[in-house]
């Protein structure tokens, strides 16, 4: 294993500091302990895979760094600063945005007002601010088109009428546009078909060209091993591995993974 | 064509048509009276009032069972200030004032008890009843005489060109709401938040705000419709608002609103309360058996129900 | 037969209070009247004002009045039962549902505790009904038929019109004691061939007012209109007004009559806008079961058929006394506060 000497690897060539920097983080409920003393470094224009079984601690990372929980102890750094105040709006305002698969859009909002809820645009007429119809109705179809969705899409039609690829796609599009420095993917290719899936994947890649953190969440080690620059493996809410894709096969990836659970506390009971 | 077929009012706008159609041809002498026309309009502005404001509840999601009881004890603090010598205009607003408290506790209690609506406001219908006659001991006087010819009270509860003035209040603020859910970013809120709450929040929609300002518009609206009734019509009584709640939400709910949130239109609830009160009436001057009509209205109410279910459906199936 | 035990026991509650002074003094007794009629009804003042009075007769007495709230049939029986507990005397209660108090009252008999039911009796015949002493109280049934009655006499006599068709508003589908009262007036009406209509009108002011008027509007031959409670009388006659009906009381238009002796009702006949009203004796209804407990308690005598404390018809003839009587009771205050004319 190839590791720096605080135990993290680093994407060559990447700037020095880390855009988000967890350091030692531990998350408790109550006796539970969903994450213990991870730290890891996430750098701008990387996308990493973060890999797991089920209940390894990917999602409860997540949901730290998107502002949703406070950790119990450690530190979180977002761009060198210290983050004390944890609030999804905080994390939106600092251009963090998190996909996931369930949720994100509102299936009875046209596919326009879905584009923009949240940052709504207005004009003002008679000084009352109204919403610009005009402005959503354009930005939203620009995007539809950029990101290739069917061009039957009426951006007036009610979001549930898109695909889940379709939608997958749309969110990822939208969070592009708005200027985003870190993508979350939380299981983005879940219930898709595999040519949306070839799709969403290409949609990663290309954000981490343009310059984006893209932390990508799955459980499909072959899938990620493709696309990532680097792999964090979670296993019972310790950091495990943390490598350049170029480091280790998807087997051998896989491999610790299997042999992860082998070796966790939970083994004992079970025999 | 395809935009009007995909309305969620589409049910009500053809059942009002319909119930057009069908009372012009069966009984027009009674349809087209004066008479008729200005009984249905003062009772559909009332319970329109009280239906638009229900409305932004169900939108998100939620119901206010306590309309009934909030329009009782807002129209009764109104009367009871008049009748102690309060101007108009201040007992009008300190009653809406009421009305906008009663609005804030239940969203209080919903956002930060996390209490079911249904819940809350059961316990709003009976403690404002309760309340009512508690202060009143039984009795209420109604609006005083002097009070209903001032400019005020005819602003509310008179008419212009013979039309109901609060018929005049239900369109303009009907309207108004309607722009405001449908061309505001509130509105928008509003309605992702009755769409699906937890896409909104992540969205940063402001989920308990929106909330507080639908459970106030609501109260506030039952407070206001109390307010038509009593400047126009002065007599009251304790039971002031009983069971309306009730007719305030199957006007709702038959004018497209889904009760589960996220779908409907102003246009369709003011069309709802129009609807129920125009086949009421219609039943009973028709000469059905006079204390079988309550049964009839429930059937016209299933049947719209049924149709807007259906029209739903196909929505869904043709995509 | 009825009718003269009532006028006997009447005329007995009347000599007795002088002779109650003499069995004062070593008697110690306890009653409580378990009532619905709560502090939102405007007729408890009349149960407590007679009690009062009763108390001040019998000073040895000890009266106790226990109300629901609201109209509650499970928070009657739970105050009910928390009565019997107490092991009082004698007990006054309303009989609203014979299946739901029969086995409590039943029981509390059985113990030793005498039961006079008032307000509202037991509609069974005795042998079958729950075992209470006797009944004092009005009789829906015959309030409505003596009202017809009355409307008949009078346009006999040519003060207002014949009856052509009338209308009962209802304004509280679920009472029983109100359906009594339109099958009064039908009884009454059916002698000179006069159809009466039942309309449910709901208990809100402005959705009764629009039920009536759609009504109004198509019956036309409806000359007659019944508030079958004060609460609605004040909204058929501004019904009726406004769609120019002429309710003011002449021999032309329709004529409104109504129910009790609340200030509206005595005030709309005293203005012209009603042509008559009822009393049920409420006073008769606080007073007389007291001192049927008492009686029984000290004697053993109680009266073999029930107490019929009305209906009275009052009409423009004998309304001043009724006024009088009424603000002496509730205060000229609380006179004029329930007036909503």
């Amino acid at each position: 294993m190839i590791t720096g000497s605080d135990g993290q690897s680093r994407p060559a060539g990447s700037p020095k500091k880390p855009l988000i920097s967890i350091k030692n983080v531990g998350l408790s409920y109550g006796n539970f302990q969903a994450l213990t003393d991870v730290s890891v470094d996430f750098y701008q224009g990387e996308l990493v895979g973060l890999v797991g079984d089920n209940g390894a601690g990917k999602t409860t990372l997540i949901r730290i760094i998107s502002g949703i929980i406070p950790p119990t102890s450690g530190e979180v750094y977002f761009d060198g600063e210290r983050i004390i105040k944890f609030h999804p709006k905080k994390a939106i305002d600092l251009g963090l945005e998190c996909i996931q698969q369930a949720i994100g859009l509102c299936d009875n909002l046209s596919v326009g007002r879905n584009y923009f809820l949240g940052r709504e645009p207005v004009r003002r007429i008679l000084g009352l601010p109204f919403l610009d119809k005009k402005k959503i109705r354009e930005a939203s179809a620009k995007v539809v088109h950029d990101f290739g969705l069917r061009d039957s899409v009426d951006v007036d039609d009610e979001i549930a009428l898109l695909s889940g690829g379709e939608k997958q796609t749309f969110k990822i599009a939208r969070a592009v546009t708005f200027r985003n420095r870190v993508i979350i993917m939380d299981e983005p290719t879940n219930h898709l078909s595999v040519r949306e899936r070839t799709r969403v994947n290409e949609l990663a890649v290309q954000l981490k060209q343009q310059g984006l953190l893209v932390i990508y969440i799955t459980h499909d080690i072959f899938q990620i091993h493709r696309i990532a620059d680097r792999i964090v493996i979670l296993e019972n809410g310790r950091k495990v591995t943390d490598v350049p894709r170029d480091a280790m096969s998807a087997e051998a990836l896989e491999g610790i993974i299997r042999d992860g659970s082998r070796t966790s506390t939970k083994e004992p009971k079970v025999s | 064509m395809r935009k009007l077929l995909k309305r969620p009012d589409l049910g009500i706008i053809i059942g009002c048509l319909f119930i057009f159609a069908l009372f012009t041809l069966y009984d027009p002498a009674q349809w087209f009276n004066w008479g008729t026309v200005s009984n249905i309009g003062e009772y559909t502005a009332i319970l329109g009032l009280l239906a638009i404001g229900q409305s932004f509840v169900v939108l998100i999601r939620e119901i206010d069972l306590s309309v009934g009881s909030v329009y009782g004890i807002v129209g009764i603090a109104f009367v009871g200030l008049e009748n102690n010598n309060v101007s108009d205009v201040l007992a009008f607003v300190l009653a809406m004032l009421l009305a906008l408290l009663v609005g804030l506790v239940n969203a209080a209690l919903v956002i930060r008890g996390k209490l079911s609506s249904m819940i809350v406001t059961l316990g709003g219908l009976f403690f404002y009843r309760g309340l009512i006659y508690i202060i009143t001991h039984g009795a209420v006087t109604g609006v005083p005489q002097a009070v209903r010819q001032n400019w005020f009270a005819q602003l509310l509860g008179g008419h212009s060109l013979r039309i109901q003035n609060g018929f005049l209040l239900l369109l303009i603020l009907g309207f108004l709401c309607a722009v405001t859910l449908h061309e505001t970013r509130f509105g928008n809120h509003l309605l992702a938040l009755g769409g699906d709450p937890a896409s909104a929040e992540s969205r940063g929609v402001p989920l308990g705000k929106v909330r507080t300002i639908a459970f106030a518009l609501c109260s506030l609206f039952a407070g206001l419709s109390a307010i038509v009734t009593l400047t126009n019509d002065p007599e009251t009584s304790v039971s002031l608002g009983t069971g309306m709640e009730l007719e305030a939400i199957a006007a709702v709910v038959v004018g497209g609103t889904l009760l589960t949130g996220g779908r409907g239109t102003m246009l369709g609830t003011i069309l709802g309360s129009f609807f129920l009160t125009a086949v009421r009436s219609e039943i009973i001057a028709l000469g059905a058996p006079p204390s079988w009509y309550v049964s009839f209205v429930g059937i016209a109410l299933l049947t719209l129900v049924t149709i807007n279910t259906l029209l739903l459906k196909r929505l869904r199936i043709s995509g | 037969m009825k009718r003269f035990f009532t006028h006997l026991w009447l005329w007995l509650s009347l000599c007795l209070p002088f002779a109650g002074a003499v069995f004062a003094q070593d008697d110690h007794y306890r009653f409580v009247m378990v009532s619905h009629v709560g502090p939102n009804d405007p007729n408890m003042i009349w149960l407590t004002t007679s009690m009062k009075t009763f108390n001040e007769k019998y000073p040895g007495v000890k009266t106790e009045y226990l109300s629901t709230n609201e109209y509650s049939l499970q928070n009657f029986i739970a105050i009910l039962n928390q009565a019997i507990a107490t092991h009082p005397d004698g007990i006054a209660v309303p009989i609203l549902n014979n299946e739901a108090l029969q086995p409590i009252l039943d029981k509390a008999v059985e113990s030793g505790i005498p039961v006079v039911a008032f307000n509202i009796p037991d509609a069974r015949p005795v042998g079958e009904r729950i075992k209470y002493l006797t009944y004092v109280g009005g009789d829906e049934y015959q309030t409505g038929l003596k009202m017809g009655e009355f409307v008949i006499d009078q346009a006999n006599a040519g003060k207002v019109p014949k009856p052509v068709k009338i209308m009962c508003a209802n304004h509280d589908a679920a009472h029983q004691g109100l359906k009594a009262r339109v099958r009064g007036m039908t009884d009454a009406m059916k002698k000179i061939g006069v159809p009466v209509d039942e309309l449910i009108i709901g208990s809100d002011p402005a959705k009764a007012r629009s039920i009536m008027q759609s009504y109004l509007s198509t019956h036309k031959d409806v000359n007659y209109l019944y508030s079958l409670g004060t609460i609605s009388c004040p909204w058929v006659y501004s019904v009726a007004d406004q769609m120019g009906l002429k309710p003011k009381l002449s021999d032309k238009g329709v004529t409104i009559v109504t129910m009790d002796d609340s200030p509206n009702s005595l005030e709309g006949i005293k203005d012209g806008k009603i042509l008559a009203t009822h009393n049920q004796g409420f006073w008769f209804q606080g007073y007389l079961p007291m001192e049927i407990l008492y009686y029984y308690k000290r004697m053993g005598i109680y009266p073999l058929n029930d107490v019929l404390t009305g209906p009275v018809i009052i009409n423009p003839d004998n309304v001043d006394q009724y006024i009088k009587s009424v603000k002496s009771i509730i205060g000229e205050d609380a006179y004029k506060k329930q007036l909503t004319w």
